[in-house]
């Protein structure tokens, strides 16, 4: 946090890059979720994410989660306070994945050093969602 | 209906080929370097978490021997000193060494580089070198090059790692670390290391010459929203290596120091605060045959003692005015100093101690898009318990970064200062220890400027500089340390050039050359080539480092090629293991010394098995 607001000015055109990587991960994974569905309606619970999720065309970011059709929870509190399990949840921390693990289908998050991606089989059963073949790398029983 | 299907299946397919390559993109555009790095500090030499991995670097001194320019060399008494192309060592004082952002410092040497100049770089995300310039933001003791580390973020980690390292001369190193986070966005990180390390034993005349050593590491941090709490621990015990005796013939005695540090940020209505302790000991002891030569004559074993405790306060904030860029900042330090002397059966004590004031202020201006200016001012205020005189110091930095088409041009115009550290100020030449006090502070002048030209593959730079000081301080034999009246300057010209073939595939190349005024006293020509490669599981990383031949107060010492190289094998994405050889063709730099006619070299030959596990 600090090293952020010391030399952010200086980073913002940096990340800029990160960033749009992140967009791609997204999207990429949103299309395989949805793979028929011509607009994702999207709530996400933090701000700086939210920004990233607008550039991607085919998201429609939504204000109340119910009307969602995925979720994606940056904050435990997010998914301790709301009654939201009944929706697709999809997590950006690996404590979350891990906490929530009942409740997620999955998660885009840093852990060991590297970023990770990893799909819940029994919750994407659950929510019915069936991955393309090459997604299957991804996809754990339990974290 | 089964035609659109599959079409969809098959792009999906695709995508997803592509997922591994936008997370392998996404590390890399994440790097954490890329966050802290100050462009406008200098000119930056960066070691990414990757490329400390793939040189399956062990310790500070694997990095800070590749630093284009710069040797990273051995001193008598075991402890790592630089010099650059042709000069003699760089006081330990005007080489700062920050953990994040926490200045390493000593009372009695200016720098605590000298004791963790080896230490581990397991827990370290990645690292900064700033040479021939300084932020003065980044602390308030100057220099000339600092070196930045930065450890890793539990963020990041949110888990365990377990490295162990073995090598052919039987030395054997652990490292483990844990990083969690909680549910109340806090985090904490935990680490620790313990190496026993081996040297090859050479002989002087007919004596084992060792520099052996072990050390113990222990790191902590903990952070929730504005606030972190770091501390920290480095326990050293090193052999003696030819030691400080007439005729370099060392029968016992060594070094003991561990220094300790606690660190306290907080941002508070967009001020950072900084508070630190640092607590320093330092426990010399040279035994000899030849005797060591005191101001009391010849001693059998002569012992010292420092004890070091520092505390500082910082405090910094940033203003943005449409184009300028205001930053301002002061701070406060306590440094107390503690000395024991031994000479055999008598026996000196000494203390005293500095309050440093400092206030700064930096600014940035962009002229355009592809101009920038920078001003830098920071008054420094010494003020000494007793006997030494106080003084008010000056620092000052104009840079400015311009680019033109696909080049940036850097130029820098520093005028700075070394302040003569207590270890300095009270000579074991006297007896009772007592304060020079008309030692002046060494005044230097640097100007840089570089191009560099940047490309989608490849990256090529040349710098050219020139330092002049003046007041120098120097050891002699007979008065202690005194201040050199004369002038002197030094000239350098350097080449980098970096090639990418992809993300995994890169080639970099430096050259130096440098000028000393005074004459050589160290290789006046450096060749780097460093070259990191992936096949498959495997990372495979090569370096050169060639320095010419020098000549040292009459030893001739020969060019040398310190070939070191690493290949890592991933056997799933949590385990890997290593082999790591250094100085391979067994024709690395040798360093020479007064008071003996060999050459000792600075990096043993040695072959390094390392096992990493992620859990």
């Amino acid at each position: 946090m600090k090293k952020f607001i010391i030399f952010l000015a200086f980073a913002v055109s940096l990340i800029a890059s990160a960033t749009k990587i992140e967009k791609e991960i997204y999207s990429t994974i949103l299309k395989g979720i949805f793979p028929q569905k011509k607009v994702v309606k999207v709530w996400v619970d933090k701000d700086s994410k939210r920004k990233i999720f607008r550039k991607i065309p085919f998201i429609k970011l939504i204000k109340d989660y119910k009307n969602a059709d995925i979720v994606f929870i940056y904050k435990a509190k997010t998914l301790k306070n709301r009654k939201i399990d009944n929706k697709i949840i999809f997590v950006g921390k690996y404590r979350l994945l891990k906490e929530f693990q009942d409740m997620v289908i999955g998660g885009f998050f840093w852990q060991k050093g590297r970023p990770n991606i990893i799909f819940l089989r029994k919750n994407l059963k659950k929510h019915k969602i069936t991955l393309p073949s090459d997604f299957e790398k991804y996809i754990e029983d339990r974290v | 209906m089964k035609k659109p299907l599959s079409l969809i299946f098959t792009v999906l397919s695709l995508f997803a080929q592509d997922l591994d390559m936008l997370l392998e993109k996404y590390k890399k555009e994440s790097e954490l370097s890329k966050i802290t790095k100050r462009d406008s500090a200098g000119f930056v030499y960066v070691y990414t978490r990757e490329d400390l991995e793939r040189m399956q670097a062990y310790s500070l001194k694997d990095i800070l021997k590749t630093i284009p320019g710069l040797n990273y060399t051995i001193a008598p008494n075991g402890l790592y000193l630089f010099t650059t192309a042709s000069t003699s060592h760089i006081p330990p004082a005007s080489v700062r060494l920050y953990i994040n952002d926490h200045d390493l410092s000593s009372t009695s040497f200016g720098s605590a580089l000298l004791v963790w100049g080896d230490m581990p770089v397991e827990y370290i995300d990645h690292i900064e070198v700033y040479k021939n310039s300084s932020s003065i933001e980044f602390g308030n003791e100057p220099g000339i090059i600092t070196i930045k580390v930065y450890t890793k973020l539990p963020e990041r980690e949110e888990g365990k790692k377990l490295r162990v390292v073995k090598d052919t001369r039987g030395s054997t190193g652990v490292d483990t670390y844990i990083a969690k986070t909680f549910s109340d966005c806090s985090s904490l990180f935990f680490y620790l290391h313990a190496y026993n390390y081996n040297s090859k034993v050479y002989e002087n005349d007919g004596y084992p010459i060792k520099k052996d050593k072990k050390d113990f590491t222990f790191y902590a941090k903990y952070r929730v929203d504005d606030f972190s709490l770091e501390a920290s621990s480095y326990k050293l015990n090193r052999d003696p290596f030819l030691g400080n005796g007439t005729l370099y013939h060392p029968t016992g005695g060594g070094l003991n120091a561990i220094h300790s540090y606690i660190k306290m940020d907080k941002i508070f209505k967009g001020i950072l605060f900084t508070v630190s302790y640092d607590d320093l000991d330092y426990n010399r002891v040279y035994e000899d045959d030849s005797l060591v030569y005191t101001s009391l004559g010849y001693v059998n074993t002569y012992k010292i003692e420092f004890k070091d405790k520092i505390f500082s306060l910082g405090a910094k904030k940033r203003f943005d005015f449409g184009r300028n860029h205001l930053l301002i900042g002061s701070f406060y330090k306590y440094k107390g100093f503690e000395a024991d002397g031994w000479f055999d059966a008598n026996q000196t004590r000494y203390n005293n101690h500095l309050n440093l004031y400092s206030v700064y202020a930096e600014d940035s201006f962009k002229f355009n898009e592809n101009t920038l200016a920078i001003l830098s001012l920071k008054g420094d205020f010494y003020r000494y318990h007793k006997e030494v005189e106080s003084k008010n110091k000056l620092v000052s930095r104009f840079g400015i970064i311009k680019r033109v088409n696909d080049i940036k041009i850097k130029a820098f115009y520093y005028q700075t200062y070394i302040a003569p550290q207590f270890y300095t100020l009270y000579s074991k030449n006297d007896y009772p220890l007592k304060t020079d006090p008309n030692l002046k502070y060494p005044k230097i002048t640097i100007a840089t400027v570089g191009f560099t030209k940047k490309k989608r593959n490849y990256k090529v730079s040349l710098k050219f500089g020139i330092k002049s000081g003046k007041d120098k301080i120097v050891y002699s034999y007979t008065q202690g340390f005194v201040n050199l009246s004369d002038k002197y300057n030094f000239k350098f010209v350097e080449l980098n050039y970096k090639y990418y073939l992809d993300m995994y595939n890169k080639l970099f190349i430096d050259i130096e050359k440098g000028e000393n005024s005074k004459g050589n006293f160290s290789p006046d020509l450096y060749v780097n080539l460093r070259m990191f490669n992936k096949l498959g599981n495997f990372n495979i990383y090569n370096e050169l480092l060639y320095k010419n031949s020098y000549e040292y107060y009459g030893v001739e010492v020969e060019s040398s090629i310190d070939y070191n190289a690493a290949i890592k094998y991933r056997i799933n994405k949590d385990f890997s293991i290593g082999l790591r050889g250094e100085n391979i063709l067994n024709s690395g730099f040798k360093q020479a010394y007064t008071k003996t006619d060999n050459t000792f070299v600075v990096t043993d030959r040695r072959f390094i098995i390392n096992l990493e596990y992620l859990f």
